[in-house]
C-alpha cells in the first residue's frame, strides 16, 4: 500500500518533483565536483612543482665539493668519493619508486677552465626528468652515435656565449672533439657548463662505472611535526608509518638504505618551498569545498522543508480519513528518500563529470574519482533532504487536521 | 496600497520567506567569498613563491665579478637582491670554497636555511660548533648549516670577509635577485640595459613554475566559482518559481476581485526584488567577513576586511536578476490561472 502511496503521489505532481529531484542532484553535483577536485588537487599540484627541478641529491659519504649558494654553484669540483653507477637502479627499487618521477646521475669534470658534466640525455632517465623547465635552443644530443660520427654534447648558453659555440660547432674536450646539438638555457649553473655523455666523460677521465652525484625528482607530501621526528627514535610502528608515507625525508631515508655509503639530503629549498605551496593551495580547497558543500546542503534542505509545509493539507486529510500518524510520516519519508536518493544520484554522476572535465581543462590530466564519492554523497543528499522535511512533517502531524482543513493552507 | 500588499505578505508568509531568503543570502555570501578569493590569490601565492628564492641571477658577462651596486639598483625597482662572493680557501691540503653573504640582504632570499649566524659551516666539511677556520680571521663557527644545496660543502662568511680573502672590493661573483613574478621580464630587461657588464639570467625553473603553478590554481578557482554560482543560483531560482506556484489560490482571489494581471506580476516581482537585495547586503557582509577569516586561516594576513563595491554590486545585479527572472517565470502562469477553477479547488 506504501508502494502504491508513493508512486501516486509523485504521478500526481510530477512538475514539483522534478523541480526538486533537479535541485537536489544540482546540490550533490557541486558536492561531488568540489569534493572530487579537492582530493586531487594536491596531487596535480605536486606534479606542476617538480618542475622545479630535483627535490634530494644523493652523493657518496666523503663527498665531492662544490661552492655557491642555492641553485648556482661557482667553484670547481674535488675530492674522491663515487657512487658505482650500477646501484643507480637501486633507486627505482624503493617502496615509493612509482612517486619518483626523474633520476639523473652526474660526474662531474674539467678541462681547463670548462666545467663538464657526464650525464644521460634521455628523456625518462636523465636530465630532461629532473629539469623539466630547462630551455633547449636546437634539440637534446644522441648519447649513441654510429661508428665514425662525430659523438654530440649539449652546451650552457654562458658557456657557449664565452666561446663563440653555436649549434653544429665542434669543440674538442679532453682531446675529444664533440658537436654540439642544443644550447641549454636554465637561468642557473647549468648555462656554466658542459654536458657531454656520461659513458664519456668516464672513459676520458678514467673513472669507468661510477658516479659523482644523483639528482631525484619525487612527489612528496608536506612534512608535518611527525615527519621531523627522528627515525632512530621512534617505536616500531611509528617508524613503519614514517617509513610508508612520501616525506622527502623518508623517501631520502630509504635511498640511503637502497644504495650503501651514500648520503640522500632533501634539497630544502625545493622541498620546503613546496611544502609550504601545497599546504596553502589544499588548505584553500578544503575551505572552498567546506562552503560549497554547505550552501549546497542548505539549499537542499530549504527547498524539501518549502515543499514539505505546502504538504499540511494533505497530510490533515490523510489523518482526517484515519491513516496513523507513522503511517503518514513513513508514506512521506519513503517519498522524501526516494526523491533525494533519485536526485543525489544523477547530481553525483554528473559531479564525476564536472570534475574531470575540470582536470582535463585545468591540468590537461583527467581527475578520478573514487567510486565511494558517489555513493557517499547520494546518502548525504536523501539524509539532508529528510533533514529538510522533518521539521515541517512533524510540525503538521502533531496539528488538529481539522483546523489546518478548516482554515485552508 | 502597492506597498502595503507587500509588507502584509511579508508578515504572514514570515516562514516561507525567510527561508526564500536564507537560500538567496548564502548564494550572495558564497559569491562575495569565491570572487574575494579569485581576486587576491594570485597575490597570495606569489607572495608564497617568494619561499624558493631568487628568480633572477646577475653573474658576469666575461669573468671575474660584478658591480655590487647591481644589488642596489635590483632593489629601486622594487626586487630583493642579495651579493655573494665565492672564493676558495686552503684547509691543510683541501681547497674549501667560501661563500661570502650580507645576513640582512639575503634572509629573505633563503627562507630555508634553519640556521643564522655570520659564520657558518655546511654541514658536509665535518667543522663543528666553535672551531676557529685558520685562513679566515675572527671566524669562529656560529653554526652548521644542512639544506642539501652547494651551502652544505663550504664556508659562509660575512661579505667583507670574503672581500678580504679574494682581495676585491665592492664586487661580487654573483647577485641573487627576487623580482616580483609579475614584473619579472621588465626588471631583467632594464637592469640588462643598464649593466651591459653582467649577465642576467630568469631562473627558468623558479620563475616558470610559478607562472604555471598560478595560472593553473586561478584557472581551477575560476571553473569552480562559475561552477559553483551557477548550480547555486539554479537551485535558488527553483525555490523563487516555487514561491509563486504555491500562491495559486491567492492569485485567484486576487483575479475574482479584479486585479490586472500585470498589477499580480507586479506584487510579486517587487517583493523578489526587496528579497534579493536584503540577501545581497547580508550575503555580502558574510562574505567578507568569511573571506577576511579564510586569508587569516590560510595565509596569515591577519584579519582584514576589505570591501569592494564592484563586487558588491555585481553581487547584487546577479542575486536580483536571479530572483526576477524565476519569478518572472512562473509569473507568466498567472495569465493562465482561471479564478473560478482554482477557487473551487481543483
Amino acid at each position: 500500500m506504501i508502494v502504491r502511496f508513493v508512486r501516486d503521489s509523485i504521478g500526481r505532481a510530477p512538475r514539483r518533483k522534478a523541480l526538486l529531484i533537479v535541485a537536489i542532484a544540482m546540490g550533490s553535483a557541486v558536492a561531488t565536483s568540489m569534493l572530487g577536485v579537492m582530493l586531487s588537487i594536491g596531487d596535480k599540484v605536486n606534479r606542476e612543482l617538480r618542475q622545479v627541478g630535483s627535490n634530494i641529491v644523493v652523493t657518496a659519504r666523503a663527498a665531492s665539493v662544490m661552492g655557491g649558494v642555492g641553485g648556482d654553484t661557482a667553484a670547481a669540483t674535488g675530492g674522491a668519493a663515487y657512487i658505482r653507477e650500477s646501484d643507480i637502479a637501486n633507486i627505482k627499487k624503493i617502496f615509493w619508486a612509482l612517486n619518483i618521477t626523474g633520476v639523473s646521475p652526474a660526474l662531474l669534470a674539467h678541462d681547463g677552465s670548462t666545467q663538464i658534466v657526464g650525464a644521460h640525455f634521455s628523456a625518462t632517465a636523465g636530465l630532461q626528468s629532473v629539469n623539466p623547465a630547462w630551455v633547449v635552443r636546437g634539440r637534446w644530443a644522441r648519447e649513441k652515435v654510429e661508428n665514425g660520427k662525430t659523438p654530440e654534447c649539449m652546451v650552457g648558453e654562458g658557456v657557449a656565449m664565452h666561446n663563440r659555440w653555436k649549434i653544429g660547432s665542434d669543440v674538442t674536450l679532453f682531446g675529444k672533439t664533440f658537436r654540439v646539438a642544443g644550447l641549454i638555457s636554465s637561468g642557473d649553473e647549468a648555462e656554466d657548463r658542459v654536458f657531454l655523455p656520461l659513458a664519456e666523460v668516464q672513459a676520458l677521465t678514467h673513472r669507468p662505472g661510477v658516479v659523482d652525484r644523483i639528482d631525484v625528482a619525487a612527489l612528496t607530501k608536506p612534512e608535518d611535526d611527525f615527519a621531523r621526528r627522528d627515525p632512530k627514535s621512534m617505536s616500531r610502528a611509528d617508524l613503519e608509518r614514517w617509513n610508508c608515507t612520501n616525506y622527502v625525508i623518508s623517501i631520502a631515508h630509504q635511498i640511503e638504505e637502497a644504495i650503501p655509503g651514500t648520503e640522500a639530503r632533501p634539497v630544502r629549498r625545493v622541498a620546503d618551498s613546496e611544502g609550504r605551496i601545497l599546504d596553502h593551495v589544499s588548505g584553500l580547497m578544503a575551505l572552498i569545498t567546506l562552503a560549497a558543500l554547505l550552501s549546497a546542503g542548505l539549499t537542499v534542505w530549504s527547498l524539501t522543508a518549502t515543499t514539505m509545509m505546502e504538504r499540511r493539507g494533505e497530510i490533515a486529510i490523510m489523518q482526517a480519513i484515519g491513516a496513523g500518524r507513522a503511517m503518514v510520516a513513513t508514506i512521506l519519508g519513503v517519498e522524501i528518500s526516494l526523491i533525494g536518493l533519485v536526485g543525489g544520484l544523477t547530481g553525483a554522476l554528473a559531479g564525476v563529470w564536472l570534475a574531470k572535465y575540470v582536470g582535463q581543462a585545468v591540468f590537461h590530466d583527467a581527475i578520478e574519482v573514487s567510486p565511494v564519492l558517489p555513493l557517499l554523497i547520494m546518502i548525504a543528499a536523501m539524509l539532508v533532504a529528510l533533514a529538510g522535511a522533518a521539521p515541517p512533517m512533524r510540525r503538521a502531524l502533531r496539528m488538529e487536521p481539522a483546523v489546518i482543513l478548516r482554515e485552508g493552507v | 496600497m502597492f506597498l502595503k500588499f507587500i509588507l502584509r505578505a511579508l508578515q504572514y508568509r514570515k516562514q516561507r520567506l525567510i527561508l526564500a531568503f536564507a537560500a538567496l543570502a548564502v548564494a550572495a555570501t558564497l559569491a562575495t567569498v569565491l570572487f574575494g578569493i579569485y581576486g587576491t590569490v594570485q597575490q597570495r601565492f606569489r607572495e608564497q613563491f617568494r619561499a624558493y628564492g631568487a628568480n633572477l641571477v646577475a653573474v658576469p658577462a666575461n669573468g671575474g665579478t660584478v658591480p655590487i651596486s647591481i644589488a642596489k639598483a635590483a632593489e629601486d625597482l622594487g626586487a630583493d637582491a642579495a651579493p655573494f662572493l665565492v672564493t676558495t680557501i686552503q684547509i691543510g691540503s683541501k681547497t674549501v670554497p667560501v661563500a661570502g653573504f650580507n645576513p640582512e640582504k639575503t634572509k629573505p632570499l633563503t627562507a630555508y636555511w634553519k640556521v643564522w649566524a655570520p659564520c657558518m659551516a655546511g654541514v658536509q666539511l665535518g667543522l663543528k660548533i666553535g672551531d676557529a677556520v685558520a685562513g679566515v680571521p675572527g671566524c669562529r663557527i656560529q653554526g652548521i648549516l644542512s639544506t642539501g644545496g652547494p651551502e652544505d660543502s663550504e664556508l659562509l662568511v660575512p661579505l667583507e670577509v670574503a672581500q678580504n680573502i679574494a682581495g676585491v672590493s665592492n664586487a661580487a661573483s654573483m647577485i641573487q635577485i627576487r623580482a616580483p613574478g609579475d614584473r619579472l621580464g621588465a626588471i631583467q630587461n632594464t637592469l640588462q640595459t643598464r649593466y651591459p657588464i653582467a649577465q642576467f639570467r630568469a631562473v627558468r625553473s623558479v620563475a616558470d613554475t610559478e607562472t604555471n603553478v598560478i595560472v593553473k590554481i586561478r584557472a581551477a578557482l575560476f571553473l569552480l566559482t562559475l561552477l559553483i554560482l551557477t548550480i547555486t543560483t539554479l537551485c535558488v531560482s527553483s525555490n523563487f518559481s516555487e514561491m509563486v506556484m504555491e500562491r495559486a489560490k491567492e492569485i485567484g482571489i486576487l483575479k475574482a476581485l479584479g486585479a490586472a494581471e500585470r498589477r499580480i506580476a507586479g506584487f510579486f516581482l517587487s517583493e523578489s526584488a526587496a528579497l534579493a537585495i536584503a540577501a545581497s547586503i547580508v550575503g555580502y557582509a558574510a562574505g567578507l567577513l568569511s573571506a577576511a577569516a579564510i586569508g587569516q586561516e590560510i595565509f596569515g594576513v591577519g584579519f582584514h576586511l576589505q570591501g569592494d563595491w564592484f563586487v558588491f554590486a555585481v553581487v547584487a545585479i546577479v542575486m536580483i536578476a536571479v530572483a526576477a527572472m524565476a519569478t518572472a517565470i512562473a509569473a507568466s502562469r498567472i495569465w493562465n490561472i482561471e479564478a473560478a477553477v482554482i477557487l473551487r479547488g481543483e
